[in-house]
């Protein structure tokens, strides 16, 4: 209904950003226009977030083999330099490599379309998981009192638009990057969602809350509504045929799968957040094979049926992994390693520029580290979450998603640029 | 207007005082005693609360809000005492005799055991599950899922059962209002050992007495301690050469204890007081979790080495140097009496109990008669109730999700049934108690909770109860509220049953239009229940 008329001011706002910015000094990471943004037909751009809770150890995901030192202070845990054999890292350019288990993105990488960041965290430097999800969450380190998430904040400076799947919360509880007062919604899982009851009562309740919920003036009756309605659109995905669907997830992958059905099934979703868990690997983390190994196989088997499902429609999905923070560059005395710092993020979709390691890598040598044992961060957190949502959705004011934080200037040799 | 000028008088003088005061401004308070008393200040009694008589509109509305909801009966109640009194009694919780809220609580007793019990039951299965591992058995992995699972759950339901079974409502109430103003957050580090000894020793105990000594005793907890890292500040110093120094001040409490405990965040403070407070709080602290709680438990411990002993100037009052352990007594002694202090916790009362924007007049009046009173939380809630703005405000406030499980099931006489089912409801509602990570607390507005799928979670908890089949609760539906052929009567019983003052018309027409299109008794009392429980109506209190 609304939607033909909020595309069509998409695109004229694209336009008239065009005109106006080409007149403008405004600094390059807020155009979306120099992002040369693939517009595919009146569907939105989607941001799917990934959170790793646990804190990946970025170090056996993109493994720095060209570092003597990693090598010295992983005897038992670190992944083999590429071309040693079964179990060797994947070589991406030289420095770094993937985890075997991540074979699966290998892919991705050689399309140019998966982009790594390295030594990425936060400015805190706070070792509590809960304090550093926390901050990640809000987006404002060192903040405890923020109310809501990067994430809402994110979707109240979009286009304003009426769908209830604007941003979605796939497969748990809603994430503290999405609280805050854009509506949200979380859903459990696509068969789930809905009113309960046997199929007699349940007819009569859903008749009987719309006409209880009826007057959208009213902000209680308004979020009703929206929750009603969009019981009927995942009804009708429902009912939809899901056998034409083109890749095998793996069966605990059921989270991005709805997550690909809904974006396919064009119901509105600009903003999405998963999650994976089992990143805390202090004992026993394992090499190529062992604990880590099995998450990082889970989750490229999950991304790379996710990326073959949507096809084409990833040219409007970018795909953003993180983590609250890295772990120890030495393993401890249980073959594993401890909360860390600064660790790695990988992105792709959309106009990524992939096939590229980004970031300043600060080196691996003890007097290199931060605290003399972890990895350090040279890309705060901010600045590639900042770019992503400036340059793939347009964000203006990244300082209303961000408060607080001031983003590199167009041109500056910090900005991470891994945008076309 | 003549009153909030004496207030404006009376802030500005509360100022002065506490700048020229070296002790708390309410151990000088000959100022303050001269402005208006309660009573001078408190409306005619024709536009006030009702003195004697109390209608059903009235009692619904003052159990709406002084307590959890009604239960059945309880409207009948308030009107037979009479507002006033009810709410007088109710303000002497320790005189109302509460076995039943006692005997809902059995099943939860573990969450009551002492915190060092707790710790070393942990720490015995952490050991276990150590062992295991390299054996490769799993049995201990699960072990400690289910423990960790139960002593935050049991923790939960220690809570939840008192709200809902309690005689002492008020206190309740306020048990609730206050552990949210000073939120801890139980899934950080050890703080899970110690939530419920907070609530039990730092917010119980003075939820209806002085706010100072609540403010003293959350200030000295293990829990707060550790929540907002002031068990980890030490004082800056440039000492030893060569020695590196892995920690420093911590302004993590010192912020919210002026933003969010106190002062509130345009309470007049800057960054550099903030610091100040950091520096006069240094050394507050605890017994350290692996190497003491085993031997003493989790107690406040105040190490003078991490002190700093400097001078400290806080809004402009001098703490001078080596004050020790009792200067931050001293601090929070001040803070507790601050006129902003005052204003703060009035708005905060008015939001929960009148308003989502708190009519001024309301504030106004709390924020005298907290420094008349000298934080007395009785005279605070006595004076909501004396206030025009409250009786005026009816049904304007969105339930949070605890107080819609709660009303829900106490209207329909239902109690916890032992399990841990009530937290988790809570917990798919939005509001898992003890969960809030943010120091804020859980939100009061009604926009930060009407989220879409927020608003689902509504509908089918509504569903669930009024099946008689929400987990977690032993309900006998049939003697509140009989499957009945007839659609009036059944009508009739779901509207004095939810609504004992009358429900609205809309909501009634609605409900009777789906019933008379079903036959079978149980689903058509499922269904009026769970559009009543469900109706924008019931989200409101």
């Amino acid at each position: 209904m609304s939607k033909g008329k909020k595309m069509v001011s998409r695109r004229l706002l694209l336009r008239a950003g065009a005109a106006s910015l080409a007149g403008l000094a405004a600094p390059a990471i807020w155009s979306r226009v120099a992002a040369a943004k693939p517009e595919v037909g009146e569907k939105p751009n989607v941001l799917v977030c990934l959170f790793m809770r646990g804190g990946v150890d970025g170090l056996s995901m993109v493994v720095p083999h060209a570092e003597p030192a990693y090598y010295r202070a992983r005897p038992n845990i670190a992944i083999a330099r590429p071309g040693s054999g079964s179990g060797a890292a994947i070589d991406l350019d030289g420095r770094f490599g993937l985890h075997p288990s991540l074979e699966p993105l290998r892919a991705l990488y050689r399309e140019k379309s998966l982009a790594v960041v390295h030594a990425v965290g936060s400015p805190d430097p706070t070792r509590s998981h809960f304090d550093a999800q926390d901050f990640m969450e809000t987006g404002t380190p060192g903040r405890a009192s923020t109310r809501d998430g990067w994430l809402n904040r994110c979707l109240a400076e979009l286009e304003p638009g009426s769908s209830a799947f604007r941003a979605v919360a796939m497969g748990g509880p809603m994430p503290r990057s999405l609280w805050g007062r854009a509506p949200a919604l979380s859903v459990g899982s696509i068969e789930s969602f809905g009113l309960i009851g046997p199929p007699r009562v349940r007819q009569q309740l859903g008749a009987g809350f719309k006409a209880l919920y009826a007057d959208r003036s009213n902000a209680v009756e308004r979020a009703g509504r929206d929750a009603l309605d969009a019981i009927d659109v995942v009804d009708a995905l429902d009912s939809r045929d899901d056998s034409g669907s083109r890749a095998q997830y793996p069966r605990q992958s059921g989270a991005l799968r709805d997550l690909a059905r809904l974006i396919t099934a064009d119901v509105g979703v600009e903003l999405a957040f998963v999650e994976i868990g089992g990143w805390d690997t202090h004992a026993r983390q394992g090499d190529a094979k062992g604990q880590l190994a099995n998450r990082l196989g889970l989750l490229a088997r999950g991304l790379e049926a996710f990326h073959r499902d949507l096809g084409d429609e990833m040219r409007r999905v970018v795909v953003l992994t993180m983590s609250e923070f890295g772990r120890t560059v030495a393993q401890n005395g249980t073959g594993g390693t401890d909360h860390g710092h600064g660790t790695a993020m990988m992105l792709f979709g959309g106009a990524v520029r992939g096939g590229r390691v980004y970031g300043k890598w600060p080196g691996l040598e003890p007097e290199q580290l931060h605290e003399r044992r972890d990895l350090r961060v040279t890309t705060d957190f901010r600045d590639l979450f900042g770019e992503v949502v400036a340059r793939h959705l347009g964000v203006r004011d990244l300082e209303r998603v961000f408060p607080g934080h001031t983003f590199p200037a167009a041109g500056s040799s910090s900005r991470i640029g891994v945008f076309a | 207007m003549t009153r909030r000028q004496s207030l404006t008088s009376l802030v500005l003088r509360g100022t002065l005082l506490l700048f020229g005061c070296a002790g708390p401004v309410l151990g000088c308070n000959a100022a303050p005693k001269k402005a208006p008393t309660v009573t001078a200040a408190a409306p005619t009694p024709t536009e006030a609360a009702p003195a004697k008589k109390t209608d059903a509109a009235e009692a619904h509305h003052l159990l709406g809000r002084f307590a959890f909801g009604p239960r059945p009966g309880d409207v009948e109640r308030v009107r037979a005492e009479g507002a006033e009194a009810w709410l007088e009694r109710q303000l002497a919780p320790d005189e109302i005799d509460d076995a039943k809220a006692a005997g809902a609580l059995e099943p939860y007793r573990d969450a009551f055991a002492p915190p060092r019990e707790l710790y070393e039951e942990f720490e015995d299965m952490r050991r276990a599950r150590r062992d295991a591992e390299d054996g490769g058995k799993r049995q201990p992995r699960r072990r400690m899922r289910r423990y960790m699972r139960d002593l935050t759950g049991n923790g939960q339901m220690s809570v939840i059962a008192r709200h809902l079974k309690s005689e002492r409502q008020v206190h309740e109430v306020m048990v609730d209002f206050w552990t949210n103003h000073f939120n801890v957050f139980a899934r950080k580090g050890p703080v899970k050992f110690v939530a419920i000894d907070y609530v039990e020793k730092a917010i119980r105990p003075h939820a209806l007495g002085r706010f100072e000594d609540m403010l003293l005793a959350t200030a000295r907890h293990p829990a707060m301690l550790v929540y907002l890292d002031n068990a980890q500040s030490v004082a800056e110093r440039e000492d030893r050469p060569g020695r590196k120094r892995r920690r420093g001040l911590n302004e993590n409490y010192a912020r919210e204890l002026l933003e969010l405990h106190t002062l509130g965040v345009d309470g007049g403070y800057e960054q550099k007081d903030i610091v100040e407070v950091a520096r006069v709080l240094t050394g507050w602290s605890m017994g350290r979790p692996r190497r003491d709680w085993a031997i003493t438990g989790p107690e406040f411990q105040f190490r003078a080495r991490a002190h700093d002993d400097g001078k400290k100037v806080v809004l402009g009052v001098e703490f001078p140097e080596n004050g020790g352990e009792e200067e931050g007594v001293r601090l929070l002694k001040m803070l507790a009496a601050h006129p902003s202090t005052a204003r703060h916790l009035s708005r905060k009362l008015c939001e929960r109990f009148v308003a989502d924007s708190p009519p001024p007049a309301c504030v106004d009046t709390l924020a005298r008669t907290y420094i008349e009173s000298r934080g007395d939380v009785r005279a605070l809630l006595r004076a909501v109730a004396r206030s025009p703005e409250f009786w005026k405000n009816r049904r304007n406030k969105l339930k949070s999700p605890l107080e819609l499980v709660l009303s829900g099931v106490r209207a329909l006489g239902g109690s916890t049934d032992g399990t841990l089912g009530l937290a988790e409801v809570t917990a798919r509602l939005g509001q898992p108690l003890l969960l809030q990570p943010a120091p804020t607390g859980y939100p009061e507005a009604a926009a930060d909770w009407l989220g879409t799928s927020a608003m689902l979670q509504r509908m089918k908890f509504a569903t669930a109860l009024g099946a008689g089949e929400l987990s977690g609760v032993s309900l006998e539906l049939d003697s509140v509220v009989a499957p009945n052929d007839d659609d009036e009567v059944l009508l009739r019983n779901v509207e004095s049953t939810l609504f004992p003052p009358g429900a609205g018309a809309r909501t009634l027409e609605v409900i009777r239009s789906r019933i008379v299109r079903v036959n079978e008794p149980s689903e058509r009392r499922t269904i009026a229940l769970a559009l009543a429980l469900g109706s924008p109506e019931f989200q409101r209190q």
